[in-house]
């Protein structure tokens, strides 16, 4: 195996885990950070050198460059990947590494600054005749100039952070009334987590379709696509069901032409170097409107990696050790589906991570899991709630579906429990409702739009009122059979009561 | 004669024996009808086998408030659930019932269901809410999440205030019925 110089992951969890697994193969030693709340973290336990970066608020370790940059002096690291998420698209901290004299594994400051800053990629798109959504030109700086704007384009509207993501600091406006308060929170909410409060104003799209392109630049002005993905079902504006081929553009495959050259087009122009997303909404009809640009790894890039059979993640790498010649654009074959699990209720998805007791993730042919959860252990308050990523592969969609029913129902997480099978702390996950997903009759047809959820209450409807005959013999036979069970005293007469807990918020 | 016998939701079971152990077949009457059923226990839950099928079932328990165990029973291969089941001896029901009605008279507690910081405070002792009125903004996991509540009441004991941080269960304020 040929020997390479370090690569320092500037991030934790799964993308750490599965960045470092590429780095082995390709002969990379793999240097990790960690925070206070990481020190017994798998991505720690796996790297050949680990350093200590800071307390566990994000800011303190993983945002902090200055004790990042040392990490990579001491281990003596030559290239730094930094993931999604963190300082993934911070132009400041590429510009950091190169003077350090650090590889960035990922593009150029100065493609960051026109593609990363949303503001910025729309100048860039508009130079090229790339379609987007009618909206504000600039940033909006005053709820009363947000108002006029919206007026012009017709409510709804949707305010969006100008450093923002998924989906935080946005806001869907239907009327004039609501706007005040909408731009309100939605600036309160972005200060808070990006330090920066611009917002800018969209129209909003019906029946939208939320529809990516991955592309891979060679920094030099060559680009290629890898196909498309089709993120269409979001839970508060994140997305929680990705796939690729995106079935709405099976309906329109001139609109997926179009949308491969506009992406390749906007690669090549800005010198784009390594694994970029350009997302796009289409609406019913196949019309596209570009979004955003990502200038990173996607979370949901294993989709592309099913299809394409392309490690994203050695290609990234290579090309920043000056090895990699950007080939021919790759077939793809077959279906691939990715679901995230997380760590929140799975009827009003607000997070609830907490102490984890038994973790089992599905397996087999064709399904891929990326976790960085093994056994008992925490979901951390203090990171993003998602406990695993499960994707899986078929021939048709309709294998794939039929593969992720069977991979949802095999897993498996489990706060601690106590005796008589008690559980104890706050973690509860989406898998009742990732369940449900995969059973949907509009998901299994494909034809899945961004509101997807709004529109079928019963996926996060209550549970159903009556027991099933089944369900109630289970349920006797449980509690009976049980040795700390409530009856021990086999002549007790007994009744099961369903009762409601009123103040579950 | 049966032996042992009760009522699970709407389904009135007599079971001929006493169910014991791990795994095991029992005859149970429900409806005036026979069935066969073998049970078998898992790390999860358990398995029935009946005449017309096979069935899974996985059990997560919760202690409530009230010390009682409630179950959330989940079918195996189904999206079907059923959640807050709680299991109750004979003339416990009538007073579980009348600790709910007084638990009612009391007052709803509302209380944080994660950790995080109260951005705002919108309500004040005192006030009238009507049913999904918003009561308190929360920053968790970097996201602004409002607190609504759950039924109408008269806002009492309010326990935060702007800018403070809260751990999960934290008690937030009381809703007293109008």
């Amino acid at each position: 195996m040929k020997k390479r110089e370090p690569v320092l992951i500037a991030n934790r969890g799964e993308i750490a885990i599965r960045i470092a697994r590429t780095c082995k193969a390709l002969g990379f030693p793999v240097v990790a950070i960690y925070s206070d709340a990481d020190r017994f973290s798998e991505h720690v336990r796996i790297a050949d050198q680990a350093y200590w970066v800071g307390g566990a608020a994000p800011k303190e370790s993983y945002l902090n460059v200055e004790l990042i940059l040392g990490a990579a002096r001491a281990s003596g690291s030559k290239y730094v990947h930094p993931g999604y998420g963190f300082l993934s698209e911070r132009a400041h901290f590429v510009e950091a590494c190169q003077n350090a004299g650090l590889v960035f594994v990922g593009p150029s400051a100065q493609s960051m600054r026109l593609m990363g800053d949303k503001i910025e990629a729309r100048k860039t798109v508009d130079s090229l005749k790339v379609p987007r959504v009618p909206g504000s030109a600039g940033v909006v700086k005053t709820p009363l100039e947000a108002q006029a704007i919206a007026e012009s384009i017709g409510y709804p509207v949707l305010l969006k952070a100008a450093a923002g993501g998924g989906g935080k600091g946005m806001r869907r406006v239907d009327s004039s009334a609501e706007l005040i308060s909408a731009f309100e929170g939605a600036t309160r909410e972005s200060l808070s987590a990006f330090g920066d409060g611009s917002m800018y104003v969209e129209k909003l799209i019906l029946e939208p379709h939320h529809v990516e392109i991955q592309v891979f630049g060679d920094g030099k002005g060559g680009a290629i696509h890898l196909g498309e993905r089709e993120c269409s079902i979001q839970r508060r504006h994140q997305k929680v069901w990705e796939e690729s081929p995106a079935p709405i553009l099976n309906r329109f495959p001139k609109t997926r032409e179009a949308m491969f050259h506009a992406a390749v087009l906007v690669a090549k122009h800005v010198q784009y170097a390594g694994a970029g997303t350009f997302e796009f909404i289409v609406d019913g009809k196949g019309n596209f409107y570009f979004l955003e640009m990502n200038t990173r790894l996607q979370v949901e890039h294993p989709v592309t990696e099913w299809v394409t059979g392309v490690d994203l993640v050695a290609w990234q790498l290579l090309l920043a050790a000056g090895e990699f010649e950007l080939p021919k654009i790759p077939e793809r074959r077959g279906s691939a589906i990715e679901v995230r699990l997380y760590a929140e209720d799975p009827q009003t998805f607000l997070p609830a991570p907490g102490p984890l007791g038994r973790i089992a993730l599905p397996s087999g042919g064709f399904v891929r899991t990326d976790t960085s959860y093994s056994g008992a252990g925490e979901v951390s308050v203090h990171y993003d709630p998602m406990i695993a990523k499960i994707s899986v592969w078929g021939a048709t969609r309709e294998e794939a579906v039929a593969r992720m029913r069977v991979a949802l129902d095999e897993a498996r997480v489990e706060p601690p429990k106590k005796g008589a099978g008690v559980s104890q702390g706050s973690l509860r996950t989406n898998l009742p409702f990732l369940r449900r997903l995969v059973r949907n009759a509009t998901v299994i047809s494909g034809n899945t739009t961004t509101d997807l959820i709004q529109s079928h209450p019963e996926l996060t409807a209550s549970s159903e009122e009556l027991i099933s005959f089944e369900g109630a013999l289970a349920a006797a036979l449980f509690e009976l059979t049980q040795d700390a069970g409530a009856l021990s005293l086999p002549s007790s007469v007994w009744s099961w009561v369903a009762r409601k807990e009123g103040m579950r918020l | 004669m049966s032996i042992i016998q009760g009522k699970v939701g709407s389904w009135k079971l007599c079971f001929k024996l006493v169910p014991r152990g791990p795994s095991g077949t029992v005859q149970v009457e429900v409806d005036g009808k026979l069935i066969d059923v073998s049970w078998r226990r898992d790390v999860d839950g358990i398995w029935l086998e009946l005449p017309h099928g096979v069935f899974g079932f996985d059990f997560r328990g919760e202690t409530s408030d009230d010390g009682m165990i409630h179950y959330d029973v989940s079918e195996r291969n189904s999206s079907r659930s059923w959640s807050k089941i709680c299991f109750m001896g004979a003339g416990e029901e009538s007073l579980a019932a009348s600790a709910t009605s007084s638990g009612v008279k009391k007052g709803a507690r509302i209380r944080a269901q994660m950790p995080g910081k109260i951005t705002r405070v919108l309500v004040a002792p005192g006030e009238t809410v009507e049913k999904n009125r918003p009561l308190f903004v929360m920053e968790a996991m970097k996201m602004e999440n409002e607190i609504r509540a759950p039924q109408s009441g008269i806002v009492s004991q309010l326990k935060v205030s702007e800018g403070q941080a809260v751990e999960t269960g934290a008690h937030l304020c009381v809703l007293d019925p109008a």
